[in-house]
């Protein structure tokens, strides 16, 4: 087990190595650079080819990507051009707020997704499962701006349950389990508008998969011993049923640390994702370039974990 | 008749939907005595898988028991409910599947599948439970029983595999084993041993066997009666040796030739024409006498009964009405 890890987290680099230079290349080639829309047109060239020089722009682009690179294996960032303070702090202090985000839309998520969908797996074609295919269909397709501004309608202007801005009440002075309820009351809303789309989607996934696993053969065996059908579902149809979940498992624990971009607009949370798309706009490229590299990295590493997983849920994977 | 373990009367199997209903078992009653070993035998689609599931209470999908009764030691089965059927299920009437390789569930251990039914049925402790698993893992062949309790599905072979099945069916110690197709799957040497088991777990238990299968030679070594079952019904109800030396139905007939014969000069295997019928176009006269070399008009357009040629030997066929001789030819 140790060496496969190893094996696979060495292969990790070369994709790293591969990401980051098309990231750094796609960036050169988009258009304007951290200077644009910051002077005004009468600016003296000697000023601007002095930032310019501040913020290494005046070397070639290969140049520029290996000091980038040199600094970022050392664990430097380097200096945000549009906030001017170390990218690491300014990640920092947004980390924490959309790993939290993404956790209770998960749980959110897992809580409400599995259970739908062992309901429509236990009566399909059922009326319950028809309402509950279409109410998916409906949570897929819709948008998740439209999503959170519902959300905000219903439950921030109408009925007034939740606030639907910040990531915590301003200057509140709360403490301990009171600050942490306070960072729950307001999450609760972009969570959710996080969840639709996932929750439409996962129970999907778990119908289809208890669906399978109740017409197997080893279902039947379960049945012919004279074993409840509760007990049958809960003990031979849903450990098999919920292995392939593992995998999406994978790919949402990679995605925790990439924010949400939208919802977090939306909801003027101050998180990752509301940090990446600012930093897009104003071309802050070393803010670009980390939020990007964490999260393909995130990502990778979330694909191995989840493939680790496997190996503990189903007795017939091994690595070796 | 009154010590009859098992006696199907009339059953009836339907599947039905809004639209349509499909019946797969028509009408079929036989009767099993302690201690016997009944073969039910038939092409696939004719309806002996649905028949044992029907007994079991485990029809998938739509399917439902329409009419009929299932005695099962004096009670209907048919009329018991789900709690009560669940308590014989595996208890007293076990069963065994075709697909040993995907019969058993490749996330749990051998040992906590083994053990399940005890703890259920005969409220064992998992300790008592265990014991009792490891000496019929024992029993049927494998001297490291101890070791496999431990052990998953993949770390075993076919053959293993259906020993387990066995050994996890007779745990409980049933009257009734109800075995489908239990060595289609499996290689041919394999299928020697584990009849050979089967035939050792009966006679030490006592256990009726209800061996479902299309092989005339697993029928040959192993029942006592045999249950021929064409299209949904049954075509002809004999002692085992009455079906190889005397056979009547033109379609056991036609079983019986499409075996290969080492001693006959063939240079050709026989095989009956045509297909089996699907359940939802079956002909309206004698279901076989499209296919059957021995039709007479009288057979296309009028339903045969069974017809008794013999002591416990009944045939559902035209040319052993007692009045046929008034019947036109073709």
């Amino acid at each position: 087990m140790v060496k496969y890890i190893t094996r696979r987290l060495l292969g990790t680099i070369p994709m790293i190595v591969l990401i980051s230079i098309i990231l750094f290349t796609l960036l050169q080639l988009a258009p304007g650079d951290p200077l644009a829309g910051k002077l005004d047109q009468h600016a003296d060239a000697n000023y601007i080819a002095k930032l310019k020089e501040d913020f290494g722009l005046d070397k070639p682009p290969v140049e520029q990507f290996f000091f980038w690179a040199k600094n970022f294996v050392q664990g430097n960032f380097g200096v945000s051009f549009d906030k001017k303070v170390l990218v690491q702090d300014l990640l920092s202090e947004r980390i924490g707020k959309t790993v939290f985000l993404g956790i209770v839309s998960l749980i959110f998520t897992y809580m409400i997704a599995i259970p739908l969908g062992i309901l429509s797996a236990n009566k399909p074609y059922s009326k319950l499962d028809y309402t509950l295919t279409s109410a998916s269909f409906i949570g897929f397709s819709m948008p998740s701006f439209f999503a959170g501004l519902l959300l905000i309608y219903l439950f921030g202007f109408q009925l007034g349950w939740f606030p639907y801005s910040g990531s915590e009440t301003e200057a509140s002075g709360y403490e301990g389990l009171e600050y942490l309820m306070d960072r729950l009351h307001h999450v609760i809303l972009p969570a959710m508008t996080l969840a639709i789309i996932n929750i439409a989607q996962y129970n999907r996934y778990v119908r289809a998969s208890v669906l399978d696993a109740k017409a197997q053969d080893y279902t039947r065996t379960a049945r012919s011993k004279g074993l409840s059908e509760s007990k049958v579902l809960r003990k031979h149809v849903l450990r098999n049923a919920l292995i392939p979940l593992v995998t999406l498992f994978g790919i949402d624990l990679g995605l925790l640390l990439s924010g949400a971009i939208i919802t977090e607009t939306i909801f003027g949370f101050p998180g990752v994702g509301q940090l990446y798309i600012q930093s897009i706009t104003t071309r802050d490229y070393p803010v670009v370039m980390a939020i990007t590299m964490m999260t393909s990295m995130a990502v990778l590493i979330g694909n191995l974990i989840a493939d680790i997983l496997y190996a503990f849920v189903d007795p017939r994977i091994k690595y070796d | 008749m009154s010590q009859a373990l098992l006696q199907i009367e009339n059953l009836k199997t339907v599947f039905e939907n809004t639209k349509s209903a499909v019946t797969v078992v028509d009408d079929i009653s036989f009767s099993m005595n302690k201690g016997e070993t009944l073969a039910l035998v038939g092409e696939s689609g004719c309806g002996k898988s649905m028949t044992s599931l029907s007994i079991m209470g485990l029809l998938p999908g739509t399917g439902k028991v329409a009419q009929g009764k299932i005695m099962f030691e004096g009670n209907d089965l048919t009329k018991k409910s789900v709690e009560d059927i669940s308590k014989i299920r595996g208890n007293k009437i076990a069963m065994i599947f075709q697909e040993p390789m995907t019969s058993l569930n490749p996330v749990l251990k051998i040992g906590d599948q083994m053990t399940e039914g005890l703890i259920l049925h005969h409220k064992l402790s998992k300790k008592e439970a265990e014991a009792r698993a490891i000496e019929r893992l024992k029993l049927v062949g494998f001297a490291r029983a101890k070791d496999m309790m431990n052990e998953y599905p993949h770390q075993l072979s076919g053959g293993m595999r259906q020993r387990v099945m066995i050994a996890m069916a007779m745990s409980t110690d049933p009257q009734l084993l109800i075995a489908d197709e239990p060595t289609t799957a499996l290689d041919v040497t394999i299928q020697a041993q584990v009849l050979e088991l089967m035939r050792d777990v009966k006679a030490e238990f006592e256990t009726s066997i209800l061996l479902i299968t299309h092989d005339l030679g697993v029928v040959a070594e192993m029942a006592d009666r045999v249950v021929v079952m064409y299209a949904g019904k049954v075509v002809e109800e004999a002692s085992v040796f009455d079906v190889f030396e005397k056979s009547s139905h033109p379609y056991t007939e036609g079983l019986l030739k499409s075996v290969p014969n080492l001693e006959a000069d063939q240079t050709r295997l026989y095989s009956i024409r045509g297909n089996v019928p699907t359940p939802d176009e079956f002909p309206i006269g004698c279901r076989f006498a499209p296919r059957c070399d021995k039709a007479m008009d009288h057979c296309f357009d009028h339903a045969p009964d069974l017809y008794r040629v013999g002591d416990r030997h009944q045939v559902r066929c035209f040319l052993y009405h007692p009045e046929k001789g008034t019947f036109s030819h073709e």
